[in-house]
């Protein structure tokens, strides 16, 4: 049993700084840009690095785009939201992966290392639909329902 | 439009079992996706996004095609005009990051020393950080495939951590570079062998 516990607190810690790591960077920004981190709401800043489970809103004014360490690159219109679900490049034992969901809003997507390796390895989840990305670029755009 | 929706609600009350559509387009907005492939700006290909709905797969592979996928319906694809999709996306199309810019950096055979041309290489990889607004700089050292993976492992990041100590020396903010050793993962050249190009820096300005 207290092996167990020790276990679980070792995965724990290793899920934690693994979902800590810098995935990506916010290279350009305009109006109100917020990131949801856990509990966390930070006001955005050019060169901000980014980590997975991240969630990216912008304001009615905003803006923001990502450059990924894979060299993928996504850019948010206004009234966006934006969840980073998974973001996997190049660690060993583990396959390549970038999940991101896109819930409403306007997204400029241009794909990376990751589908150059493992095509459809970049998925865009939206509440309708799911994205396998084969290359380059091309857009989204989720209107939500009326509230 | 309005007599359209009129007239199919009329239908709909006249014929109640095959009302789907029309009480669909009368109900309140649902979420919908559109998705539209574009040329890359860079060189102008055309890639190809996979449409997956529970309905099954559609592919959209040429430029400007696109799909509109309401929920729980087939989707429509349509090729759509530039300057429409530039009306939509104006936005998200502005805010996009410059394209991350690739630098290869060689050392002397058997040295620690950056070949000449590397150093010159070295000025170019500053000018491009003084062009972007916050940028950041990954430096990926390489080996050849001769010998044991976890040995090149930590030979690439030494490679990689030479050339940062030397760009910190010729006045690179050190808390923008990051290193990392890919080993023999990523050869230039699979020869599986011992090849001089594969024993590579990169450096990759974002």
């Amino acid at each position: 049993m207290r092996a167990r516990v020790a276990t679980l607190a070792i995965l724990a810690f290793f899920a934690q700084a693994a979902a800590a790591a810098d995935i990506g960077r916010i290279k350009t920004l305009e109006g109100a840009v917020t990131v949801v981190r856990g509990e966390a709401r930070l006001p955005a800043t050019a060169g901000m690095p980014l980590q997975q489970s991240d969630r990216i809103v912008t304001g009615r004014d905003g803006a923001a785009g990502i450059t990924f360490n894979d060299n993928s690159m996504l850019s948010l219109g206004p009234e966006t939201t934006l969840d980073i679900s998974r973001f996997s490049f190049g660690a060993s034992g583990q396959p390549d992966a970038l999940d991101a969901t896109l819930h409403a809003g306007t997204l400029s997507a241009v794909s990376g290392k990751i589908v150059t390796r493992s095509p459809e390895a970049m998925r865009i989840h939206t509440p309708t639909t799911i994205l396998g990305v084969r290359g380059t670029e091309f857009l989204v755009k989720v209107t939500a329902p009326a509230r | 439009m309005k007599p359209l929706r009129t007239g199919a609600a009329v239908a709909c009350a006249a014929a109640l079992a095959g009302c789907a559509i029309a009480s669909q387009a009368l109900a309140p907005r649902k979420p919908e996706t559109l998705v539209v492939v574009v040329p890359s700006r860079v060189d102008g290909h055309v890639g190809a996004v996979v449409v997956n709905t529970p309905g099954g797969q559609q592919v959209l592979d040429a430029a400007y095609a696109s799909a509109r996928v309401p929920q729980g319906r087939t989707p429509q694809v349509a090729t759509l005009g530039p300057e429409e999709v530039e009306r939509s996306f104006a936005a998200a199309r502005r805010a996009a990051p410059p394209p991350p810019v690739t630098f290869t950096v060689h050392f002397v055979l058997g040295t620690n020393q950056l070949t000449a041309q590397s150093k010159e290489t070295l000025k170019s990889v500053m000018a491009e950080m003084g062009r972007r607004a916050a940028a950041d700089i990954h430096v990926i050292g390489h080996t050849d495939q001769l010998g044991p993976e976890s040995y090149n492992d930590a030979l690439s990041l030494r490679r990689a951590e030479r050339v940062r100590d030397h760009m910190v020396a010729h006045g690179f903010a050190r808390e923008l570079i990051t290193t990392l050793g890919r080993g023999e993962r990523e050869p230039l050249v699979d020869s599986g062998l011992s090849n001089p190009e594969n024993r590579r820096v990169e450096i990759i300005v974002r």
